[in-house]
């Protein structure tokens, strides 16, 4: 019953989409061109709903790391110590982001009843000027900008305390921020790259044929092609022999026509794979662990 | 059992990685700190993109979308490439609003505009013009959003692209925001220029973002390794201009006024890459002659 559940809600969820895309927007029954429908009518709401659905599967993700690495540490299996500090990481990550979410929320709602404030003040001093038949100088929202005691207490009860601030500063600065830790990580690894980029290319770019010979002067001419000082080394070569473009045009040629012609080839071949895979997963012909039947 | 006795060709053929690890890192580290840069070299690519921005007019009726999808660890090629773009859009006067489908990049849409306009307006206050940029009026940020796939298909169709978004990332309505004030349609949009470093990712904005009626013209930011993906849309006409990684950055910037005697980042990482480029090339060189000189000897041996 679950899996005939599971397939017909994954048939409706693409099917909607397909139609939405394929059909046009005004469906006109009859001649009277008011008498039509609409497929997409709330095609708006629709996508709320899955976003907000598609949102719900981080819970998910929640939950099997604190399954998974919650079950290593309680039961101290081996390597428990990097299953503590990823929950200890996931958690303080949750933590000072519900609390950044909450300054903006409170920031947000404080500017809001100020504004409510100025514009209330405003109203009312703009209506009793008409009121008196528009005698003396016509008021302005700006005159009405500064608070008063009572006023700025008013909205001070909606900002963020001193401690939330604290709070959302971890996720906010700490964490995710520019200078932040996980901002600095991730540069870190992936600027690995560029060493591991090197090594390979020592290793793999050996002449041990006539094609690896090609790849490799193709390799060495684009790499020449996008470097400062590759024009001032080639171009005078090139030129001897013929070629006027100098090494960023030879560069660009065999980006344009070379590269991109194989490119275009495997990207064809890419997109039909994935179209494949699209329709086998919407028609629920992939096998997975929402699939099988539990023995 | 005699030693093995050290043979300098052997070794060019196999030299420890931790030695080249050393090489590369210093290459790339004595330019940046010796801060100089090159010319760097000419791209047609990165012309054909200043050449689309700069052909941007500045009206209150139009807005160029930036879509900012990528994060800290693609920072070096795509940070360069999109502030670039956003300080010549900044010059031009171009309004610009700023979106992103990839939760990283939220901290630099925050802080890249405020930065460039800060400059700028040093510059000006420099040449005694005094000019300003102001968030909401020259530019306004949408943030991030989640499941762009659907809220890209939404976009083109909708009759106020403002009841897509609805706000920007404080929580402002869009249609209070000065900038956002006189935009609705889509056809308002004359440009999307996308930066990312993550595959498929262009491919998406490329599907979706256009209609019947109106498709904006597109250039992109990319990293050196979606290069070969992105040139099929650049020779297919899809993208009207590329910056190829941070090479295409170093020569945008160039056409922006930038030079070897006043460089930017782009141009300063640029000639670092240029060092590190040389350094692989000789290790490249060196374990290819390695190579042929033991083949030679065990030919020899042979025979």
């Amino acid at each position: 019953m679950r899996k005939k559940l599971i397939v017909a809600f994954t048939f409706l969820g693409g099917i909607y989409y397909f139609l939405e895309f394929v059909l046009p927007k005004n469906i006109a029954f009859g001649s009277d061109p008011k008498n039509s429908f609409q497929f997409g009518k709330y095609h708006d709401q629709i996508s709320t709903g899955f976003i907000i659905v598609g949102t719900m599967a981080i819970f998910l993700g929640v939950i099997n790391i604190l399954r998974s690495h919650g079950l290593s540490i309680i039961m101290r299996r081996k390597r428990w110590g990097y299953s503590a500090a990823l929950v200890a990481a996931m958690v303080i990550t949750m933590v000072g982001g519900f609390w950044d979410w909450h300054n903006s929320a409170a920031s947000r709602k404080a500017a809001h009843v100020q504004k409510t404030i100025i514009a209330a003040k405003y109203k009312a001093a703009k209506d009793a000027w008409i009121a008196g038949g528009k005698t003396g100088t016509e008021p302005k929202k700006a005159d009405f900008a500064k608070l008063t005691t009572e006023e700025k207490n008013m909205v001070a009860q909606y900002q963020p305390t001193e401690f939330s601030l604290a709070m959302g500063q971890i996720y906010g600065e700490l964490l995710m921020g520019l200078d932040g830790l996980f901002t600095a990580l991730s540069s870190a690894m992936f600027s690995l790259l560029a060493l591991y980029i090197a090594t390979a290319a020592y290793r793999a770019f050996r002449i041990r044929s006539g094609e690896a010979a090609l790849m490799m002067l193709t390799a060495l001419l684009v790499m020449m092609g996008q470097i400062p000082v590759g024009g001032e080394i080639l171009d005078g070569l090139l030129e001897h022999y013929g070629i006027d473009c100098g090494i960023a045009g030879v560069r660009g040629w065999i980006m344009k026509y070379i590269n991109a012609a194989a490119f275009r080839g495997i990207a064809f071949g890419a997109f039909i794979a994935m179209l494949a895979m699209g329709i086998r997963v919407w028609l629920s012909m992939e096998t997975g662990s929402f699939y099988q039947e539990e023995e | 059992m005699a030693p093995e006795r050290w043979d300098f060709f052997d070794w060019l053929d196999r030299v420890d990685r931790r030695v080249i690890y050393g090489f590369v890192m210093l290459a790339l580290l004595v330019p940046i700190i010796w801060g100089k840069a090159l010319p760097p070299a000419e791209m047609e690519s990165a012309e054909n993109y200043f050449k689309t921005i700069d052909a941007l007019e500045s009206r209150d009726d139009q807005i160029v979308f930036l879509a900012l999808d990528w994060g800290p660890s693609t920072q070096a090629e795509n940070g360069p490439q999109t502030e670039a773009t956003i300080e010549h859009l900044m010059r031009k006067r171009v309004k610009f609003a700023l979106i992103t489908y990839y939760y990283l990049a939220v901290p630099f849409m925050k802080n890249m505009p405020r930065k460039v306009a800060a400059r700028l307006e040093k510059e000006s206050r420099a040449m005694g013009k005094n000019e300003k940029w102001e968030y909401g009026k020259d530019w306004v940020n949408i943030g991030y959003k989640p499941s762009m796939q659907i809220v890209l298909q939404q976009i083109p169709k909708t009759e106020d692209i403002r009841d897509v978004f609805k706000t920007d990332t404080n929580g402002e309505l869009l249609k209070n925001i000065p900038c956002m004030k006189n935009i609705s349609r889509f056809d308002q949009i004359p440009l999307l220029a996308e930066f990312t470093g993550l595959v498929g990712a262009f491919n998406m904005w490329v599907q979706f973002f256009q209609s019947e009626k109106h498709r904006p013209k597109m250039v992109h930011g990319c990293t050196s390794i979606t290069i070969p993906e992105a040139y099929i849309y650049l020779d297919s006409g899809q993208l009207s201009g590329l910056q190829e990684g941070v090479a295409g950055a170093a020569y945008y910037s160039k056409l922006l006024g930038y030079s070897a005697k006043n460089p930017n980042a782009a141009m300063k990482n640029m000639t670092a890459l240029s060092v590190a480029h040389f350094v692989i090339i000789f290790f490249i060189f060196i374990g290819n002659l390695g190579m042929f000189v033991k083949q030679a000897r065990a030919r020899n041996k042979r025979n």
